[in-house]
């Protein structure tokens, strides 16, 4: 069908858009626009995605079909451990009547009576980020080609959620970051005002021969000299963190912080005090990265653990996660499988050892061993 | 009674500018003889208040603190720039000390420090901040100088120039004649391949040499 084709065009082009991340449309657009293809192509009544919150209700549940006015008079919104549950867990459902299902509770009052289902789970690298179905076939029967229409639309539909929530975590990174330099600029600013401060009392001090006044200016003085102190710590907390001046350990816990800010389950164990030569402290400081970005993209929602221990002869970095885990022997051409070859470029490249273990459901560790004595 | 140290003050807030004049004022031996609110306009004033001493701000908005340096000791040959500035930054300090800087120090300086450390750059002392000390210390890297060429009398002198003292004191010191410590402190100079004092106490400091 022609029109079936051109729908899931417009889908598609609606998802590049998306993923054109500079200029990201609303994914609730993108969201709508799926489901009236898939209403289309479906000759369904009506459609839906839901996107779960993971505490049981749906974070964004897009609609078409029924009216806002509808909408609103039926008010709640439908949890998921019902179908559409089941949905989350599996793969498609086709129903000629939702009703009889095992897990059918109820419709709320005003809510349409559906009879005939269809739904596909929308999946994005292996993980299910929400559902897509539809109700109301013209026939009142949906088929297994209305199915693989909808799986299509759904993988569309997974891309756009995913890339969104990327998104969304790179716009708060930078929200953070921007608060902080503002916050930066305005403290200095004040340090400025307390240091003049400092200056203008013991002037005043040394310029007075009143013993009572020369007491109490000098309190004066030595409480904003506490101030200058507090605020002058409070600035340097907030300045983004280098390498070069900070060095390895507050690098690798600044990095850790802003990934957890942005939602990731990072902690970070650091032996303080071993410092590397800056070339060595930089690769490492690499390989961590990498590790952790292949931890938050193949293993999301996965506590990941990074350690970085000294013992007598070597520096020891391990950045370890307690996700799905993958067969390391199957992905040398994958994306994966080039992050890791970088990874062992950088470890040969400062005479570090890499070594990278895996299997499918017992997580990945990525452990890098650099000699200390011969770089000192 | 020696002339005044005269002294250009060099910083982007009026407000410090203020504060540092209110307290300079009142020191003995220190006349401030100009401001600038820039780098620019810190190189103008230098050039024609020809002062022995540059109290400069790293941080400005109209430049780079260490060209500035620079430019300051091409317009008024043989002045002595005190670095007085918010930050330590490890590549900044390095960066002011290979500029030529005297010293290098922080703005919660007790004022009192602050006017000693103007008399010691003056009198060719280095004057750093503890803690820009301690961040010298920390760095590191850079392959360690020829310390094994230092003879252990030419050792005993660089450990007394770090402490910051002036030929006339590490002689007394030593016990031996100020003109000996003049070609003590030379030789150092060359074989640890720097130009001044400061620079000599800071690869002293950062490498370590001394205790």
């Amino acid at each position: 069908m022609v029109s079936a084709r051109s729908d899931t065009d417009a889908v598609a082009a609606g998802v590049l858009e998306l993923l054109a991340l500079e200029d990201a449309p609303d994914l609730n657009t993108v969201l709508e626009r799926i489901v009236r293809a898939a209403r289309r192509q479906a000759s369904a009544r009506y459609g839906a995605i839901g996107v779960p919150d993971g505490r049981g209700g749906f974070a964004r549940f897009v609609t078409s079909g029924i009216s806002d006015r509808v909408a609103a008079t039926i008010g709640e919104l439908p949890r998921t451990h019902g179908v559409l549950g089941a949905l989350l867990e599996g793969g498609p459902i086709l129903l000629d009547d939702i009703r009889r299902h095992p897990r059918f509770s109820y419709y709320p009052a005003h809510h349409p009576t559906l009879t005939d289902f269809l739904g596909v789970p929308i999946k994005h690298r292996g993980k299910v980020l929400g559902n897509l179905f539809v109700s109301g076939h013209r026939s009142g029967h949906f088929t297994k080609t209305d199915a693989r229409r909808l799986e299509t639309l759904a993988a569309y539909a997974g891309v756009a959620i995913a890339n969104a929530e990327l998104y969304a975590q790179s716009q708060r990174l930078a929200v953070v970051e921007e608060r902080n330099r503002v916050a930066r600029e305005l403290h200095d600013a004040a340090t400025q005002t307390l240091f003049s401060l400092v200056l203008a009392a013991r002037a005043a001090a040394l310029s007075t021969r009143d013993e009572q006044a020369r007491t109490a200016i000098l309190g004066f003085e030595q409480r904003t000299t506490l101030a200058l102190q507090e605020l002058r710590a409070l600035v340097h907390a907030l300045r983004p963190k280098s390498l070069e001046r900070d060095g390895l350990v507050a690098t690798l816990a600044d990095h850790a912080e802003a990934l957890r800010s942005s939602g990731a389950r990072v902690v970070v164990e650091a032996t303080e005090g071993v410092r590397l030569p800056l070339e060595s402290e930089h690769a490492l400081l690499r390989i961590a990265q990498e590790a952790l970005n292949n931890a938050m993209r193949h293993a999301p929602g996965s506590s990941i653990r990074v350690t970085l221990r000294a013992g007598a002869r070597t520096l020891t970095l391990r950045v370890r996660d307690d996700g799905p885990g993958f067969d390391i022997a199957a992905l040398s051409r994958t994306r994966r499988g080039i992050g890791l070859a970088t990874m062992r470029e950088r470890a040969q490249e400062i005479d570090a050892r890499l070594d990278v273990r895996s299997r499918p459901g017992a997580g990945t560790t990525v452990t890098v061993s650099v000699p200390i004595g011969a770089t000192r | 009674m020696n002339a005044p140290i005269r002294l250009l003050i060099v910083d982007d807030h009026a407000v410090v500018r203020e504060g540092l004049r209110a307290f300079l004022r009142l020191q003995e031996g220190i006349e401030v003889v100009g401001e600038a609110a820039g780098a620019g306009e810190a190189v103008r004033v230098a050039a024609i208040s020809s002062p022995d001493v540059v109290l400069l701000d790293l941080v400005m908005p109209d430049g780079d603190g260490i060209a500035a340096i620079h430019r300051l000791r091409e317009v008024a040959p043989g002045v002595r720039v005190l670095v007085l500035t918010s930050f330590a930054d490890d590549t900044q300090i390095f960066a002011a000390i290979a500029a030529g800087a005297a010293g290098y120090l922080l703005k919660d300086v007790d004022p009192q420090a602050l006017a000693d450390g103007i008399r010691d750059v003056h009198a060719g002392r280095p004057a750093l901040h503890s803690s820009v000390a301690a961040r010298l210390m920390r760095h590191p890297g850079s392959p360690r100088p020829a310390y094994s060429d230092l003879t252990p009398r030419e050792r005993d002198v660089l450990a007394l120039v770090v402490e910051g003292l002036a030929n006339k004191q590490i002689a007394q010191r030593l016990g031996i004649g100020e003109k000996t410590i003049k070609t003590h402190v030379s030789r150092v100079l060359a074989k640890l391949g720097v130009t001044d004092r400061t620079q000599a106490a800071v690869l002293a400091i950062r490498e370590g040499l001394v205790d």
